[in-house]
């Protein structure tokens, strides 16, 4: 590119010292370090193993680096985009974290926490080694010791209170899980209730909301074909999912998109709307279902969707059973039921303006099948009642038949992959009623933020009890609580905080267990960004850059920084030492698919799953390599490239093998239970 | 069954979308057997305007932090590294602030000590704190993210109260990263999660995070970061909400609709009380 001319502002400026002088001298252009041709954003995969360019510090000095490049994926917040890390061949450091042009959700573009992974790796306060505490808990001593004596050490526990039948004393307790499967397999090995988890502070809400309706719990929204989007709250800058959102969600909106944003702050979101509403919060419920009502009274509604895929009649038989069971009395009934939501009255209660509110439902009408939303935290997890936020958004997809179409909002669980792992225990044996209590039958998932107060209350005991990137203490609310709770011994026995970095909670743990970073440990990830399947790999970057440059090491802490584990390879050692001579039937569980009896390697389990990801296999012979091979080059996979209607799908014979069909509700039932 | 052939449908009894659930009507909450609108905790209704009650919403993300794990990311708090409460111009005239000024933030189980911020891009009569700030440790605590952390002291007088003051601000520091001594930054931001009581929704379960608080201009001696909780007013709120809840068994000796997802589901047979 031709250097542009200095103006005379910039010259004076440069003379006088304001600004530096660049134009003294001319440098001459950078000898270019690519064929010439089209400018690319990123170095083509047949070049990550010997990637040459400037350094950006070095300028103007000509500082030529050489990297390997290795993919992985991004840990800082739940969508686990693509990065790729570059590794100096002379420093072997990681010099920056990119984009992965081969992550189908990301697709090469991050925010800012995906380069500032780096920042993460080398920040000079992080544990290297795992500690012990001395004293009393909380009290700040720690002593550094070997891998070695914790895991025998919690073992130990753990052996002898699933030998003594206590199962219900061990939980995992997990912040961000970041990974697919891989802990289910694990406890459920163990035969033990002890799963928590931090979801009832974030979407459990929003998921009880979906599920009521349609058993699947998140809404995955094709924002890139819709024609109309509806978010309740920040989602293109900050919701789950935000990277990958936003990025379809302008896509949408470049495409001739509306864009309504329900949220009483003018954030950088509602900044991007054609429709701020600004609601009072805990009343978007009123304003969707004024929009419901509109869609009725105007007749906007899908009647070929509503007619097959609700059902209307079991609600006019056991509501109505004196009302004729036709489809237009349900739709009679519905605007009986609803008449009392105007959009003045929604007006009233969350000060979003009836015009607006009309507006937004003619959108939404017009728009039909192709009406994206989200709703993810904010109102659902806000408010008593917040459920029935999600509720009455999904009312608007089932009215304008814009459930998994092309521009509509799918379930969360058809755009997500369901791997195959190698070994499947059964299922555990044990209720906990510290996760499940009886007064939450419906709870989606954990109350998990009560958990200090039930171990208040003597409802039982925590002997060995694991946090993982998990920070109540600090994030929960009243952190407090959880502060009393873990500083007396009667309620945790043994806590093992299992953080790449230290916290609030770690402070008051007996171990601080320190695990890799997002470069530093191996995770499958697959999530709902768009309307298509994919995984994505993350791995140890310098484990990768050692195998491909024949580098000897066994396990991933070997190559990290300090002592720094990885939890896969945790789990399975642990497991392991547990159960030594497998007479506790969990040794099994661990046990190489490939090598019988003997320990499996966190290769051998990545590569059981890669081997058995639909369409991978062959992908990967295209490329003379093996599934596994593929995965350590491009880091991700795309196993679909668009879903949608599947709940059209066709049964196929052998599902239809010893099942009866209901003559009146058309249900299939396998067996005497409803699952087909 | 659809259109004559046998095809997925949805995972619901029905194997349709239930407008009506036939399950809240087992599960004891016939009321909510169809989509309806549920008043929240901090409806209006709820306000006593003039002892300054107000909705607080502190549950909005920064696009550049991830809850309490970027703590360890120096460019991220370079760019993000307080939490003020958003307040509409009317509102902080009412109160009589300004932005920069502190204000008590009272909850139901004591109080917060946090800057105003007086911004229209609030809707009035409604306060927001982002979350991911306010990050602390102790003085005999381990150095950790240095970037983001206050230094606090915590007193508790073993009666269930606890204070909370910032002792130390964020400050520049020698180590093998040079950027740690051009810290530019000291306001770390304040903690407003350790403030709130359990809010536990009794059907979903959720937490309800907004909060209904009593703003009133800080008191003398109040300091910006000052937090006091009574962890006894946090049982008797937890015992409230409790109180509002329907328990198991449901139909059948249930603990919960064998049809709806549960995470690590166990074996049926543990599903029956």
């Amino acid at each position: 590119m031709a250097s542009r001319k200095p103006s005379i502002i910039e010259r004076i400026a440069e003379s006088i010292g304001l600004i530096p002088n660049l134009h003294k001298e001319e440098p001459a252009a950078l000898d270019s370090l690519t064929e010439p041709g089209q400018l690319t954003n990123f170095p083509p995969p047949e070049k990550w193993d010997d990637w040459t360019e400037y350094e950006a510090k070095g300028w103007p000095r000509k500082v030529k680096k050489n990297y390997m490049i290795v993919p992985t994926t991004c840990f800082n917040c739940e969508s686990a985009c693509g990065l790729t890390a570059f590794i100096d061949k002379d420093s072997w450091q990681v010099r920056k974290f990119e984009g992965n042009p081969y992550h189908p959700a990301s697709r090469g573009r991050n925010c800012a926490k995906g380069p500032a992974t780096i920042n993460q790796i080398t920040d000079p306060d992080r544990i290297l080694y795992p500690l012990k505490r001395e004293g009393k808990r909380g009290e700040g001593k720690w002593t550094r010791v070997t891998w070695d004596q914790v895991l025998d050490d919690i073992a130990g526990r753990m052996r002898k209170a699933i030998l003594e039948g206590r199962n219900n004393e061990i939980a995992y307790h997990v912040g961000r899980p970041g990974h697919e499967g891989y802990m289910d397999r694990v406890l459920q090995s163990w035969n033990i209730d002890g799963h928590n988890s931090h979801t009832n502070v974030c979407s459990s809400g929003a998921r009880f909301g979906y599920a009521i309706w349609y058993g699947h719990d998140r809404p995955s929204p094709d924002h890139a074909n819709a024609k109309f989007i509806l978010l309740i709250s920040a989602h293109l800058e900050s919701g789950h999912y935000f990277n990958p959102h936003a990025q379809r969600i302008m896509e949408g909106k470049m495409n001739g998109a509306k864009l309504a944003v329900v949220d009483p702050r003018l954030s950088n979101t509602a900044s991007h709307a054609d429709y701020w509403m600004p609601s009072y919060p805990g009343t978007e419920a009123a304003v969707l279902l004024a929009i419901a009502k509109i869609l009725l009274d105007e007749g906007w509604y899908n009647r070929e969707y509503i007619e097959t895929w609700v059902n209307w009649d079991e609600y006019l038989k056991k509501e109505y059973p004196d009302r004729p069971c036709t489809f237009e009395q349900f739709i009679e009934t519905l605007r009986e039921v609803y008449a009392e939501y105007t959009p003045e009255y929604a007006e009233k209660e969350s000060g979003v303006t009836a015009a607006m509110t009309r507006d937004v439902a003619r959108g939404i009408g017009e728009a039909g099948t192709r009406f994206a939303s989200h709703n993810w935290r904010s109102a659902s997890s806000g408010n008593l009642g917040g459920w029935a936020v999600a509720r009455c958004l999904h009312f608007l997809h089932v009215l304008t038949g814009s459930v998994g179409t092309v521009g509509g909002t799918s379930p969360n669980t058809w755009n997500k992959y369901h791997p195959k792992f190698f070994d499947t225990p059964p299922a555990q044996t044990f209720w906990n009623e510290l996760h499940f209590p009886k007064e939450y039958p419906l709870s989606f998932f954990e109350p998990s933020f009560l958990l200090p107060h039930f171990l208040k209350e003597r409802r039982g005991f925590m002997d060995v009890y694991f946090s993982r990137v998990f920070n109540p203490v600090w994030t929960y609310p009243d952190g407090f609580t959880w502060i009393e709770a873990f500083s007396d011994e009667s309620m945790f026995g043994l806590h093992a905080a299992l953080t790449p970095t230290w916290s609030e909670t770690a402070f008051f743990a007996d171990y601080v267990l320190p695990m890799g970073l997002a470069s530093e440990r191996h995770d499958l990830n697959t999530y709902e960004t768009h309307a298509g399947v994919w995984i994505a790999f993350r791995q140890p970057v310098f484990r990768e850059a050692a195998r491909r440059t024949g580098k000897p090491f066994t396990y991933t802490y070997e190559v990290n920084p300090g002592e720094v584990w990885e939890e896969d390879e945790f789990w399975i050692e642990l497991s392991w030492r547990i159960d030594p001579d497998g007479s506790m039937g969990i040794r099994k569980h661990f046990e190489s698919p490939y090598r019988p009896g003997e320990k499996i390697t966190v290769d051998e389990y990545y590569q059981y799953i890669f081997e058995n990801t639909k369409g991978l296999p062959a992908a990967a012979a295209a490329e003379g390599m093996t599934p596994l091979d593929f995965m350590r080059k491009y880091g991700a996979f795309v196993v679909e490239p668009s879903v949608y209607d599947l709940h059209l799908k066709e049964l196929s014979a052998s599902q239809m093998e010893d099942t009866s069909v209901d003559p009146i509700s058309g249900v299939i039932t396998k067996k005497g239970r409803g699952s087909a | 069954m659809a259109g004559g052939k046998p095809v997925e449908g949805f995972p619901t009894p029905s194997r349709k979308n239930e407008f009506f659930s036939q399950t809240m009507i087992d599960w004891k909450w016939p009321e909510y057997a169809i989509p309806t609108y549920i008043k929240s905790h901090i409806h209006e209704e709820e306000m006593d305007r003039s002892k300054n009650e107000y909705p607080l919403v502190p549950t909005f993300r920064l696009p550049t932090l991830i809850h309490s794990r970027s703590g360890n990311a120096k460019w991220l708090y370079e760019i993000s590294n307080r939490n003020p409460i958003w307040i509409h111009p009317e509102d902080a005239d009412r109160l009589g602030v300004h932005t920069g000024d502190i204000l008590r933030v009272n909850t139901e189980i004591g109080y917060f000590v946090d800057k105003v911020w007086v911004t229209e891009g609030m809707k009035p009569g409604i306060i927001a704190c982002s979350h991911h700030l306010g990050r602390w440790r102790r003085p005999s605590d381990a150095h950790g993210n240095r970037w983001a952390v206050n230094t606090v002291s915590i007193d508790n007088d073993g009666k269930g109260g606890w204070k909370m003051s910032t002792i130390g601000d964020i400050v520049p520091f020698k180590s093998s990263d040079p950027d740690s001594s051009r810290i530019f930054w000291s306001d770390g931001g304040v903690h407003q999660n350790i403030t709130f009581p359990v809010h536990p929704d009794p059907i979903s379960g959720m937490h309800c995070w907004h909060q209904k608080v009593r703003l009133e201009k800080a008191h003398a001696d109040d300091k910006y970061g000052d937090i006091f909780v009574d962890t006894n007013k946090s049982f008797e709120v937890y015992k409230k909400w409790l109180a509002m809840t329907r328990p198991a068994p449901g139909p059948n000796g249930l603990r919960r609709p064998l049809w709806m997802k549960r995470a690590l589901r166990p074996a049926e047979e543990m599903f029956y009380i």
